[in-house]
């Protein structure tokens, strides 16, 4: 018998073991080690704070995860749902806590004729992809990557450039099974009221809402043991064919059903317009302006190649910087040839009238279909992270960029890998009726610089500081972004989300053990805040977390009282002084 | 200061503390992905979950460098559990281009050093240290398998290995043909194990003193060209002999050849005909060591620069290299498909994500359980594509398929590649 850790006593030890037998538990250190996330996620923003887990344990089916949870629920053990262990939340950030990895529940279910799959939170996106284009279907890898567990990352983002033609991903959730923090079992949609999961709504209210939201998810109210998710039926009448292998390999497209448009605009407004006229023409299944460092990125076949083509070319890329970025348009033929040929003559319209440059391309899965390199972020620098990925309009895209450029360029460049003025990746969603924004960032981790002075300090500082900007100019975001700008200032804009989400933890989760969430910004703060106490001149956790008083002038020229601004937990805090 | 093929494990920092826990080294390349069934490269995680896969290892020997970590139940098992097959480094190399196999292969030497490797090992170590073969058999039976194209002298040396010449013979008798129609060959005098389970099982004292002898026999015979039917022998001439000489494998004093790719050659250049018929359904099974185990080894002394570069760049050449790309995948392919009658099938997974039959790294001698399971998965795929037949280019790939198919159901055959081609001839 393995020795029972500190925290998990040995009746409980005893009593996971008696659940999914012995193999299937372990707290030896040797393993439970490796169970937080490495590289520079392991250090930064979401991932700060992690701890290992007390005990690992592997359940093979709802029922044994509905066990596990009861367990933990009767010895008050916090616990952590572990899909593919690829997101950036899922480590658990309580010591000793119990890691429910759930990767041995890789089942896939069909229902071809309704055009639905039934997961289970062990699965990635290849090989759910690899069979629903065995069945003439096919769904959406998003840019979490193709190793993304499909569950995980449904219930958090799951944004693709795809995203454009099929929406985007709680629209395509049918159904879940869904064990609460107290072991309680619920099935949502149509799955409510028989095995069919056909459809998404059940009777009475719709609880698939609680599913959704940026930060509101993450394992923190319980575990999707199954999903019944929406599938698309495949355009192709044949199978896409892999062809190069290791860094290259890919899918060669059939040059008649599936194409790639790479464009150079001579603006920034003729990109705009471009994005719009293709969304209002309702053309194309992707549109994007790729930043010109993920060009380089692309062609390069080792890190030692990217960076001999990228440093030197830094004047060529900020001279033709409006020039630079790409719009990179998705043409599928869903019905037929003459589709591909009709949308083709439509975006040719278009440029014509914008003034787009067809440049060459590939005719191959360069990410998206049934690979996203996701991973191969942390391949040109070693340190990356989103600093912000929101959807909102399109206008908010380009004014996002900019605003975090500015700042970027002005603070942290260097240690920050210097972009030549890109601002940011921009892909249409929804019919072009909302806009992804995703602002990229890169830093060598490796490089000696002193705490202050280094890259993942200074990612922090701008990740921090960009919660400022969004405030100062008025660039809030529909969802929750980073520091939970709506989240803290909810009732000045409208329904207070992190309110509402606190109220539905509490109910689920009265003990709070389904993936206890770290206060993230305490921890941070209390960390760096003496540097930024001196750097901008906080004093309060309301300067820090609001901007100072920028902020304020914002929101009390609108009429805001600060007390209508924050939820009320806030201001428990709110008096404290930092550093 | 590093070198490329140091086997410290404090010169693996770099890739141990960015490794992410991507999974790379656990998932099939994605393009590649078949379906739901086979959608691992790393036999060991498959077997036993939790973190049994590179990413683990690589956080445990962090761990063990930054003295963070003394010693648990599990951590032999964890270290060990291991096929050292390499197919983890293939799926690394596809996203964060980290040195896997050379931290995997680092982390048992330190693990030996500190006395933590399974017992079941001990008895392998003794044997080659005693018998100087791997089975603890008569050194004076090596060469029982009774050679008839053997020459007393030639500039071929065939290295026979220490499988086919004790425990399939049948290989070496059919090499002794395909190296017969080629021009002849001579026999390595005094012929001894190459080393190849010391280097595996992360003994590399051993390792050295047994390549010493091999080097030293190799040069007596004057020969500039040795040829060997077995992928592990390959690996280890072709790769780790120049690895701790601290040279590049285009700079041994010789070449060093599998059979197959002399064959290949000698089938296109109209030197050799196989014209036997064979009406049959293959599949051929990549071994690790003839794959990607075996890319040519490149030298270089430097270290990681700014951004993680290799440095200095003059140092190390080209900078594609040790992907796993450029192993022997078409010549056995080619091969068989020239034997008139042979249908070759691919396996799901193949060339440099091939699933490892099981029989290496030390894992068959301790634990049984995990070198089972990879067989019978691997003839799971084998059946999956409706092959007839296995074919490999490895005694000990050969050795795990005939285990695996043992009281099972598999109306498979098994063959090494040698076999059928000297049957077509």
């Amino acid at each position: 018998m393995p020795k029972v850790t500190e925290k998990v006593s040995k009746a409980a030890y005893n009593a996971l073991v008696n659940i999914v037998g012995p193999q299937w538990v372990t707290d030896d250190a040797a393993i439970t080690e490796s169970y937080v996330k490495g590289g520079e996620i392991h250090d930064c923003i979401y991932q700060r704070g992690q701890q290992p887990p007390g005990v690992v344990v592997m359940p093979k089916d709802t029922a044994e995860v509905q066990k596990v949870v009861k367990v933990c629920f009767r010895y008050h053990l916090p616990y952590t749902p572990i899909g593919a262990f690829w997101g950036v939340h899922c480590g658990g950030k309580v010591p000793f806590h119990v890691s429910i990895d759930l990767s041995r529940m890789r089942g896939l279910d069909w229902d071809e004729r309704q055009m639905v799959a039934i997961v289970e939170p062990g699965l990635i996106h290849s090989p759910l992809q690899a069979e629903a284009q065995e069945r003439g279907l096919y769904t959406m890898t998003p840019g979490g990557g193709s190793q993304a567990a499909v569950i995980g990352n449904m219930l958090t983002c799951n944004y693709s450039p795809l995203n454009y033609r099929l929406g985007l991903a709680t629209r395509r959730i049918l159904g879940v099974e869904w064990v609460l923090p107290d072991g309680e079992v619920i099935r949502l949609g149509s799955l409510s009221n028989s095995d069919d999961p056909f459809w998404g709504e059940g009777p009475g209210p719709d609880l698939r809402g609680l599913l959704r939201g940026y930060l509101g998810w993450w394992g923190k109210v319980g575990i999707i043991t199954k999903m019944a998710i929406k599938m698309h039926p495949l355009f192709l009448p044949e199978r896409m064919k892999p062809v190069e292998r290791g860094m290259m390999s890919t899918l060669e497209f059939p040059d008649n059903r599936i194409k790639w448009y790479n464009f150079r605009m001579p603006s920034e407004d003729s990109m705009r317009k471009a994005m719009r006229e293709i969304s209002r023409s309702e053309i194309g299944a992707a549109v994007m302006r790729v930043p010109t460092i993920w060009r380089y990125r692309g062609k390069s076949t080792s890190r030692e190649d990217f960076w001999e083509k990228w440093g030197p070319d830094e004047k060529k890329i900020r001279d033709s910087r409006a020039t630079s970025s790409i719009l990179r348009v998705l043409i599928i033929g869903y019905t037929s040839a003459k589709q591909l040929q009709y949308e083709e003559g439509v975006l040719m319209q278009i440029m014509d009238e914008v003034g787009g440059e067809l440049g060459r391309t590939k005719q191959s899965d360069q990410s998206w279909i049934k690979n996203a390199d996701s991973a191969g972020m942390w391949w040109p620098a070693g340190g990356y992270v989103s600093v912000e990925f929101v959807v909102e309009t399109l206008e908010h895209s380009f004014a996002r960029g900019k605003t975090l450029l500015k700042e970027k360029e002005a603070k942290f460049t260097p240690p920050l890998v210097d972009e030549y003025g890109e601002e940011g990746w921009i892909q249409m969603t929804d019919m072009g009726h909302t806009s992804y924004f995703e602002f990229l960032i890169q830093w060598d981790p490796e490089n000696p610089l002193g705490k202050y002075q280094s890259g993942e300090y200074k990612a922090w500082e701008h990740w921090v500081a960009s919660q400022r900007t969004a405030i100062d100019n008025g660039q809030y975001t529909a969802n929750i972004g980073s520091l939970s700008v709506m989240g803290l200032t909810g009732p000045a804009f409208g329904p207070n989300y992190g309110e509402i989400y606190d109220k539905v933890r509490q109910a689920v989760d009265p003990k709070d053990i389904s993936n206890p969430p770290l206060d993230l910004h305490d921890r941070v703060i209390n960390e760096f805040a003496p540097k930024w106490k001196e750097d901008y001149n906080f004093q309060t956790w309301t300067d820090l977390m609001h901007g100072g008083k920028e902020h304020w002038k914002v929101l009390t020229s609108r009429g805001y009282e600060w007390k209508d601004c924050l939820p009320e937990w806030y201001w428990d805090r709110d008096d404290k002084e930092i550093g | 200061m590093i070198v490329s093929g140091s086997l410290e494990l404090k010169d693996y920092m770099y890739e141990m503390r960015r490794c992410m826990r991507c999974a790379s080294c656990k998932w099939l390349d994605h393009i590649y992905m078949p379906d739901n069934r086979f959608v691992y490269r790393c036999p060991s995680y498959a077997k036993y979950y939790f973190s049994k896969v590179a990413y683990g290892r690589l956080k445990l020997g962090l761990a063990l460098t930054e003295d963070r970590l003394k010693n648990t139940p599990g951590m032999r098992d964890m270290v060990f559990q291991c096929l050292m097959c390499g197919a983890c480094d293939s799926g690394c190399k596809r996203n964060l281009d980290l040195e896997i196999t050379n931290s995997l292969e680092a982390l048992r030497g330190h693990m030996v050093r500190d006395g933590r490797f399974p017992q079941a090992h001990q008895k392998m170590i003794d044997d080659i240290a005693g018998s100087k073969n791997r089975y603890g058999a008569p050194a004076a039976d090596r060469a029982k398998w009774a050679p008839v194209n053997a020459a007393a002298k030639s500039d071929t040396v065939y290295f026979v290995g220490c499988g086919a010449s004790y425990q399939d013979q049948a290989i070496a008798k059919a090499t002794d043909k395909i190296l017969g129609a080629l021009g002849g060959y001579m026999l390595m005098p005094g012929e001894q194990c190459c080393g190849h389970p010391l280097f595996a099982l992360g003994h590399f004292d051993a390792f050295q003193k047994q390549m010493e002898v091999n080097l030293a026999a190799m040069k007596k015979t004057g020969a500039t060209r040795l040829v060997t039917a077995c992928a592990e022998c390959y690996k280890t001439w072709k790769v780790d002999y120049p690895r701790l000489m601290k040279i590049s494998t285009s700079d041994l004093p010789f070449e060093v050849l599998h059979v197959s790719e002399l064959a290949a050659q000698a089938v296109k250049d109209g030197a050799l005909t196989l014209k036997n018929k064979l009406d049959l359904k293959v599949a051929w099974h990549d071994p690790c060591n003839l794959g990607r185990m075996s890319e040519p080894y490149r030298h270089w002394e430097g270290g990681r620069g700014k951004w993680g570069c290799l440095a200095p760049a003059e140092a190390f050449g080209a900078k594609e290299f040790n992907r796993g790309t450029a192993g022997v995948y078409d010549q056995p392919r080619d091969l068989l498909a020239a034997i008139p009658g042979v249908e070759v099938l691919e396996l799901k997974r193949h060339h440099e994500f091939s699933w490892c039959c099981g029989g290496h790294g030390g894992v068959p001698e301790a634990y049984p359980d995990l070198a089972a399971y990879a067989v019978e998965e691997r003839l799971e795929e084998v059946k999956a594509v409706g092959a007839e037949a296995v074919v490999s280019g490895c005694p000990y790939c050969k050795g795990q398929f005939q285990a695996g198919l043992k009281g099972r159901d598999h109306q498979v055959r098994v063959f090494d590649i040698t076999e059928l081609i000297a049957g077509s001839l």
